[in-house]
C-alpha cells in the first residue's frame, strides 16, 4: 500500500478540520461580534441582573413579561433567559466564566431529572458491563463520549448547515437585522394530551444517577460553589414536565431527585421550588418537556416571575 | 452500524488496518467475517442469530442440493432452502401487516375478534442477506455455480459486511469467483485469494465513498427537511408545491440510495471486490424497461432472473402471461421494500408501465428502427415522458396515508396551473432549490463524462487532494447535526 494516498487523504481531512472549526463561530460573529459576552455593550441602566439559566425547558419563561412587571413595581432589576438547548451542568459550567463577568446578582437555575443520565457515571458497574458487552453502541457512547454525536449536538446545537447558511446569506445579501441566530422567540403551538403522544409518543427514559460522584453532580456542585465564592444568589427550581414524563419516570428516581436538590440547598443555603408536576395536567404543553411558548400558557412564567419577586424581596 | 458516523469512520480504518497488517489468508478471511458480524451485532444486537442461521442452513443445505442423487431429493431441499429463508423473511417483515388486512377483513364481515399485532421488530438488512443466500441456492440448483468449499467461503460471501444491511444485493455467481484465486486470467482455483490493498483500488474505493458521502450527506439530507414539509400534509397544496416535492423526493431517494450503494461498492473495491454498479443515471432512462437496467440493478436484475424469467419462460408469446408475470414480479418488488399497500402501488404502476411498453414495443416494433426515433429530439422526449411517469410513481413510495396519496396523484395529473403558494415554498426554501439545480447540472454532467468515479480516482495527487478536500468541506459545512438513517436501512 502506498502511503502517499492516505497522506493526501490525512492532509485534505486536517485541512477540512481547520477550516471547519474557524468558520463555525462567523456566523454568530457577523451579528454579534461579542457574542461570547452577550451582554457586554447591552444598556440596562446599572440595573441589578437576574440570569434564568437551565436547558431548553425554561426557554419559555418570558423575561419580557417578567422586566415588565419589575419596571412597574419600580425593581432595580433586569432579567435575562439563558436557557440553552441541552443543557446539563457539565455544559454549564464550561461557560460559567461568561456568566460571572456579566456579574448577576441572582441565578435562577432550572434542572430536570434528564440533567443527571447516568451514563454520564464515572463509574462503571457490573451491570453496566454486561450492558455494554451485548450493546456496543453504548459501549462506544461511553468510551467517545467528548466525540460522539450527543456531545457534538451539545456543542453545536445550532447545526452546521444553519451556521454555514446564516453566514452565506450575510455575506451575499449582507445584513439581516430582523433576524438573529439566538433570538427567535415565536410563538409554539398548545398540543393537547392525545396530540402529544401521537407525536413523541411516551417518552423512554434512562435512569438517573444523582450521586455526587456522578459526572454531572460534579459539575453542579462546583458551578454552585462557584456562585457562591462570586457572592452570586443561587435559586433552584425543577423543570416542568407533561404528564406522560411524570407517569412514565421511575418514581425511585423522582425521590433521588428530590433528596439530591434538597441536600445541595441545605449545604449550600439555597431556595429551591419544586415545579416538576405542578403543571403535569394541564393544557399548556408544546411536547412532554417543553411548556408552549404561548399567551395560554403563562403560568410557568408568572410562578418564575413570582419566585424572582420573593427573592428580591416583595 | 451506519456508514455516515463517526462509529464506522473509526471500525473501518481498524477493519483495513487488521487487514493490511494480517498475512495469513486464513486468518484475514476469518477476521472480516467476524467483523462483519461485529457490523451488524452493532446495530441489530441479537438478531444477529438470524444471519448465523441463514449462513449456516443454506450453507449446508447448499451442499446438501449438490450432494442429491435423485432429482426428488434435490427438489425437496431446494424447496426447503428457499422456503426456510422466504419463511423467515416472510414472518419478521410480513405478519403484522397480513394480521392487520384480516382484521380489517375480520370488520368487514363483522368476525368479532381482532388478531393482536405481535409489533416485530425487522431485523436489520434481512432482505439483503435473505436475497444474496437465495441466489446462491437458486444458482446450485440450476446448476449454474460451484457449491463454496468451505463455511469460511460462504460466510465471507453472505457477510461481507459493505453489502450486508443496505446492499447492492450480491449475486452468488458474480462474488465468489473474485475470492477465489487465479491462475491465470480466466482459470480460478476452488483456493480463496489474499486480501491486498492496492494503490489503484484504495484511490478507486476512496473516491466512490467520498462521492457516496456527498451524494447522502450534502445532497440527500439536505433535501429531506423540504420533502418532509411537503408531504406531512400535502392536503391543499397547489399542483407544482406537489411536483416540486415529488421530484426533490426522488433526488433525495437517489441521492440516499446510490450514496449508501457508492459507499458500499467503494469500501468493497478497497478489498479488490469489483460489486456491479447499483445506479446507472436513473433521471435518464428514455422507456419504463430502461429506468429498470439504471435503477437498483441489483434488485431488478435479480427479480428479472429468478423470478420474471421462469414466470414467463413456458409461453412468452402470450401476452396475457408477459402482463401477468411482469405484474407479478413488479408487485413483489414493491412489497419487497415493506409491507404496506403504498408500496404494493408503487410496484404495481411499475408492471403496467413495463407492460403496457413490453407490449407496444412486441407489437409495433417497426417503430424502433424507424428514423424519427434516433433523433436527440426523440430520445430527449422519450426521456421526459419516461421520467413523468416514474416520476409519478415516487408519490405512492413516499406517501403512505392513501387520502394524502391519492389527493397528490390527483395534483400531479390534473394540474391547476395555480402559483402563489408554490412560490411562497420557493422562497422559504432557497436552499432545498439550490441543491435541487445542482444536483441536476452534475447528473448532467456525470452522464457525459461516464464513470466519473474511475476518471477522478486517475487524476494525479494534487488535484485529487483538492477533490478530496472540496467534498469534505462541503460534507462538513452542511452537515445537518445528526447522522441520517439511509432510507434503505428500513428495507
Amino acid at each position: 500500500m502506498n502511503f502517499r494516498i492516505l497522506f493526501v487523504v490525512l492532509t485534505s481531512i486536517i485541512v477540512v478540520s481547520i477550516i471547519f472549526s474557524f468558520s463555525m463561530d462567523l456566523y454568530i460573529k457577523i451579528y454579534d461580534s461579542s457574542w461570547r459576552g452577550l451582554l457586554h455593550g447591552h444598556d440596562n441602566d446599572g440595573k441589578k441582573k437576574i440570569f434564568i439559566i437551565g436547558s431548553s425547558s425554561v426557554y419559555s419563561i418570558n423575561a419580557t413579561q417578567i422586566n415588565y412587571h419589575l419596571t412597574k413595581e419600580g425593581k432595580d432589576y433586569e432579567v435575562y433567559d439563558l436557557a440553552d438547548m441541552s443543557d446539563v451542568p457539565s455544559k454549564r459550567l464550561k461557560s460559567i466564566e461568561n456568566i460571572l463577568a456579566n456579574k448577576p446578582t441572582i441565578v435562577l437555575y432550572g434542572l430536570g431529572m434528564m440533567d443527571f443520565p447516568k451514563k454520564s457515571s464515572n463509574e462503571l458497574t457490573f451491570d453496566q458491563s454486561l450492558n455494554y458487552i451485548l450493546n456496543p453502541h453504548d459501549f462506544f457512547v461511553y468510551f467517545f463520549d467528548e466525540l460522539t454525536e450527543h456531545d457534538f449536538q451539545q456543542q453545536f446545537p445550532t447545526s452546521p448547515r444553519d451556521r454555514t447558511l446564516t453566514f452565506l446569506k450575510y455575506t451575499i445579501r449582507g445584513p439581516d437585522y430582523t433576524y438573529h441566530p439566538f433570538i427567535h422567540y415565536k410563538n409554539t403551538p398548545i398540543n393537547d394530551y392525545d396530540t402529544i403522544l401521537e407525536i413523541y409518543g411516551k417518552p423512554k427514559f434512562e435512569r438517573i444517577n444523582v450521586s455526587q460522584n456522578s459526572k454531572e453532580g460534579i459539575a453542579l456542585e462546583k458551578i454552585i460553589s462557584t456562585f457562591k465564592k462570586n457572592n452570586i444568589q443561587v435559586v433552584f427550581f425543577t423543570n416542568p414536565y407533561h404528564k406522560l414524563v411524570i407517569d412514565n419516570i421511575d418514581d425511585s428516581d423522582t425521590q433521588k431527585f428530590i433528596s439530591m436538590l434538597k441536600n445541595v440547598s441545605k449545604e449550600y443555603d439555597i431556595d429551591i421550588f419544586f415545579l416538576h408536576d405542578k403543571y403535569a395536567d394541564l393544557n399548556i404543553w408544546r411536547d412532554p418537556f417543553h411548556v408552549a411558548i404561548n399567551p395560554d400558557a403563562s403560568i410557568f412564567t408568572n410562578d418564575v416571575q413570582e419566585i424572582i419577586f420573593k427573592e428580591i424581596g416583595d | 452500524m451506519l456508514f455516515n458516523t463517526l462509529d464506522f469512520l473509526i471500525f473501518f480504518p481498524i477493519v483495513i488496518s487488521f487487514v493490511v497488517l494480517i498475512k495469513n489468508r486464513k486468518s484475514q478471511h476469518i477476521f472480516i467475517i467476524l467483523a462483519s458480524f461485529f457490523f451488524l451485532y452493532y446495530t441489530n444486537n441479537y438478531l444477529i442469530v438470524l444471519l448465523l442461521f441463514t449462513t449456516l442452513f443454506h450453507f449446508y443445505l447448499g451442499r446438501e442440493i449438490v450432494k442429491s442423487t435423485t432429482k426428488k431429493r434435490k427438489k425437496s431441499l431446494f424447496v426447503l432452502a428457499v422456503g426456510g429463508s422466504l419463511g423467515l423473511l416472510g414472518f419478521f417483515k410480513y405478519t403484522d401487516f397480513a394480521i392487520a388486512q384480516f382484521n380489517v377483513l375480520g370488520n368487514h364481515f363483522d368476525f368479532g375478534s381482532q388478531i393482536p399485532l405481535l409489533n416485530l421488530i425487522l431485523p436489520i438488512g434481512i432482505s439483503f442477506y435473505t436475497f444474496h443466500s437465495l441466489s446462491y441456492i437458486i444458482d446450485l440448483y440450476r446448476g449454474n455455480l460451484q457449491p463454496c468449499n468451505s463455511l469460511r467461503e460462504y460466510a465471507f460471501f453472505v457477510v461481507f459486511f459493505p453489502t450486508l444491511v443496505a446492499g447492492p444485493i450480491l449475486r452468488a455467481s458474480q462474488f465468489l469467483p473474485q475470492l477465489r484465486e487465479k491462475i491465470e486470467q480466466s482459470n480460478v482455483t476452488h483456493r480463496l485469494r489474499q486480501i491486498l490493498i492496492t494503490n489503484p483500488n484504495l484511490k478507486f474505493g476512496i473516491t466512490l465513498m467520498t462521492l457516496g458521502f456527498f451524494k447522502k450527506m450534502f445532497f440527500s439530507d439536505n433535501i429531506a427537511p423540504f420533502v418532509n414539509e411537503i408531504f406531512l400534509n400535502p392536503i391543499g397544496l397547489e399542483s407544482y408545491s406537489i411536483i416540486l416535492g415529488i421530484i426533490a423526493f426522488a433526488i433525495q431517494i437517489y441521492c440516499d440510495f446510490s450514496g449508501y450503494s457508492d459507499i458500499a461498492i467503494g469500501v468493497a473495491a478497497i478489498f479488490g471486490f469489483k460489486i456491479p454498479l447499483n445506479f446507472n443515471k436513473p433521471f435518464f432512462a428514455s422507456s419504463p424497461s430502461d429506468y429498470w437496467t439504471r435503477w437498483h440493478i441489483s434488485l431488478s436484475t435479480w427479480v428479472r432472473d429468478y423470478l420474471y424469467f421462469p414466470l414467463v419462460f413456458k409461453n412468452r408469446k402470450s401476452d396475457l402471461r408477459i402482463i401477468s408475470s411482469l405484474l407479478i414480479s413488479m408487485i413483489l418488488i414493491g412489497l419487497w421494500h415493506g409491507s404496506a399497500w403504498n408500496f404494493v402501488i408503487w410496484g404495481g404502476l411499475h408492471g403496467i408501465y413495463l407492460s403496457f411498453y413490453t407490449i407496444i414495443r412486441k407489437r409495433f416494433s417497426f417503430l424502433e428502427s424507424h428514423q424519427i426515433f434516433k433523433k436527440n429530439v426523440s430520445k430527449f422526449f422519450s426521456i421526459i415522458v419516461t421520467q413523468y411517469f416514474v416520476t409519478f410513481t415516487f408519490i405512492a413510495f413516499r406517501v403512505r396515508d392513501l387520502d394524502h396519496m391519492f389527493y397528490s396523484m390527483k395534483k400531479y395529473i390534473f394540474l391547476d396551473f395555480s402559483t402563489v403558494q408554490t412560490i411562497e415554498i420557493i422562497k422559504s426554501n432557497e436552499f432545498a432549490m439550490i441543491l435541487i439545480l445542482l444536483f441536476i447540472s452534475l447528473h448532467i454532467i456525470s452522464y457525459k463524462q461516464g464513470n466519473l468515479a474511475e476518471k477522478i480516482s486517475k487524476i494525479n495527487s494534487g488535484y485529487w487532494m483538492l477533490f478530496l478536500t472540496t467534498i469534505f468541506l462541503l460534507v462538513a459545512l452542511f452537515y445537518v447535526g445528526t447522522a441520517q438513517q439511509f432510507i434503505y436501512f428500513k428495507f
